[in-house]
């Protein structure tokens, strides 16, 4: 063994642990090795079998991802509740059963994301204290590079972002990828406006009474009230508002409140209700209009008490198609409970096309190229295949409290 | 506690002891959005069901009046609670740990004494400032509703009025009978 042929890692390994283990060492090594470890069958090292040592290595390499990622990825945002100034976002394959993970970025205090595809950016909307948990608090917009993971840049942000569990449309990219919304709750409620593609914030819009942002247009967006209803904002490139509308009173909080989730389809959301109904909301012109509400459970279900349950309880798909988190025997106060089942619907024909049982229980929901991912009750992810619902696998290790999983287009 | 979260606090017991929940809630909602709780998580109602979390002693109030056991999720007061049992955590059912400050202003809820059969004000008050306690993970939903109801959603970190926003554990501190009898 040369001098060259050990790396300078495998030497201070050697140096600071003396566990740096070669062909050849003592008798004394081996029995002591041997009493230690349990007994198994390995295979005769043949050296002649290998004539020539492997190669030398190149250090200092890292990955970079192709872009736009693939429709299979996806961006898991573990919110890492036990600690929650350090949460993350993880970018993985869900098709893949090996080598899934692809890189990692830091999320600071339960962060927002989006992702601009025509950018090749990564928007990360969160906040940072000076001293970890507590000192200057400094609420910023980070940068990523899509290809590379690596933080480009950042916006400053008034200290006001809202701090409460994730929500997606707590930032949100405008229609047009132009400017960007961040929930603000102080408690008074208001958006952050930034501009992204000078990268500035613009401006801060009042909703009072009002929360989360829903893109609307070009450049607006839609908020829900407590009243009941939405607001439509209307804004200029600069974030001026030009036009302010309210919808009916639509929503019935008390008595059967909406989700603040839903599945998107061109300019409809549709928002489930916590007894089991489906509200639209066509979001097409400066008005939020609510359309006509459906039912997701039949009488029969209803009378059992099937309920919409969970955190990131809905997604939707590229064909018009919705999956929703179902546990039955539902009551007040279940409505964060997940659902033992996922149930499909074709939005344009209001009926079920589908149930899927869980292998384990789930809690939120998202939908990436030809998967479908559900995070489980272990908090672990569990992988569907869209097609068919049939389970493929599991990725887990290292995740913590994965409560949204975003698209690799941060939808 | 600014003069303003006094005010807030000296109003809500003032409502909470002359008004029902939802009338409440309804003028609380309108003097500032209220206060309280933390984020979810959705699993650790297998832990209520229990009755304790492993390596957490019980404890008792000693006061029949005041049944259970304050680290227990299915204690009594809990019931619209979200997040770690400040019984866990160097705390009590209405008292914070030291070293974390207690937010001024909180979300509510109602819940029914066994003891007494009475339905009391239960202010969810979030403990801030060190970091999250991670026992005890209790999340109840009873009366809990989205964030465009921000006084009744512990979707909300309340931590807002504190010299720092970073959570600890919460409180469920009593502030009067619902109803007077």
């Amino acid at each position: 063994m040369t001098y060259k042929s050990i790396s300078f890692t495998a030497l201070l390994l050697a140096l600071n642990f003396g566990a740096l283990s070669v062909s050849g060492c003592s008798p004394n090594d081996t029995d002591q090795s041997q009493a230690n470890s349990p007994k198994t069958e390995t295979a005769p090292i043949k050296i002649a079998d290998f004539p020539a040592p492997l190669g030398e290595e190149e250090t200092g390499i890292s990955h970079t991802l192709p872009v736009p990622f693939d429709k299979n990825w996806a961006i898991i945002h573990d919110a890492n509740f036990h600690s929650m100034i350090d949460g993350r976002f993880i970018v993985f394959d869900s098709a893949a059963k090996s080598k899934s993970y692809k890189g990692t970025m830091h999320g600071g205090l339960v962060a927002g994301m989006d992702v601009s595809v025509a950018r090749n950016e990564i928007y990360i909307n969160t906040t940072y204290q000076s001293r970890g948990i507590s000192g200057e608090r400094t609420d910023i917009i980070a940068i990523h590079d899509l290809g590379n993971l690596e933080k480009t840049g950042e916006i400053i942000l008034p200290p006001k972002r809202g701090a409460n569990m994730p929500f997606k449309n707590a930032f949100r990219l405008s229609g047009d990828d132009s400017l960007s919304f961040s929930y603000n709750f102080t408690p008074a409620a208001s958006i952050s406006v930034s501009d992204m593609n000078t990268k500035t914030f613009l401006t801060e819009v009042p909703i009072p009474g009002c929360t989360l942002a829903y893109p609307m247009g070009a450049k607006g967006f839609a908020s829900m009230c407590g009243d009941g209803a939405m607001i439509g904002v209307s804004l200029d490139s600069v974030g001026n508002v030009v036009k302010e509308t309210r919808s009916e009173r639509f929503n019935n909080i008390d008595d059967n409140a909406l989700f603040l989730k839903h599945a998107r389809f061109g300019d409809i959301l549709y928002f489930p209700t916590f007894k089991g109904s489906i509200q639209p909301v066509d979001l097409s012109t400066d008005t939020p209009k609510p359309l006509q509400k459906w039912s997701l459970v039949s009488a029969a279900e209803r009378e059992a008490n099937w309920r919409p349950g969970g955190w990131q309880l809905i997604a939707g798909d590229n064909k018009n198609s919705l999956f929703i988190l179902m546990h039955p025997d539902g009551a007040e106060g279940t409505h964060k409970n997940g659902g033992s089942e996922l149930w499909v619907f074709d939005v344009n024909t209001k009926t079920r096309t589908r149930k899927i049982e869980l292998k384990t229980w789930g809690v939120s929901v998202a939908v990436a190229g030809e998967r479908l991912i559900v995070t489980n009750a272990e908090m672990q992810l569990d992988i569907y295949d869209l097609a068919n619902g049939a389970f493929s696998h599991t990725f887990g290790d290292g995740i913590f409290t994965p409560f949204i999983v975003y698209s690799g287009q941060g939808q | 506690m600014s003069a303003f979260d006094k005010f807030v606090e000296r109003s809500s017991r003032k409502l909470a002891h002359t008004t029902s929940r939802r009338s409440l809630l309804t003028k609380l909602g309108t003097l500032v959005a209220g206060v309280a709780a933390v984020p979810l998580l959705p699993v650790a109602r297998a832990a209520a069901k229990e009755g304790g979390y492993p390596g957490v002693g019980a404890q008792t109030t000693g006061n029949p009046q005041d049944p259970g056991d304050p680290t227990s999720c299915d204690y009594w007061r809990y019931c619209a609670i979200d997040g770690f049992l400040c019984s866990c955590c160097g705390g009590s059912p209405n008292t914070c740990p030291a070293g974390t400050e207690m937010s001024p202003i909180t979300w509510i809820g109602t819940c029914q004494n066994p003891a007494d059969g009475r339905a009391y004000i239960i202010s969810y008050n979030d403990c801030c400032g060190a970091p999250e306690c991670s026992r005890c993970m209790c999340n109840r939903n009873e009366g809990d509703r989205p964030m465009n109801r921000p006084q009744a959603s512990n979707d909300i970190n309340w931590c807002l009025g504190t010299t720092n926003i970073s959570y600890t554990c919460s409180t469920a501190v009593i502030l009067g009978v619902a109803i007077d009898d």
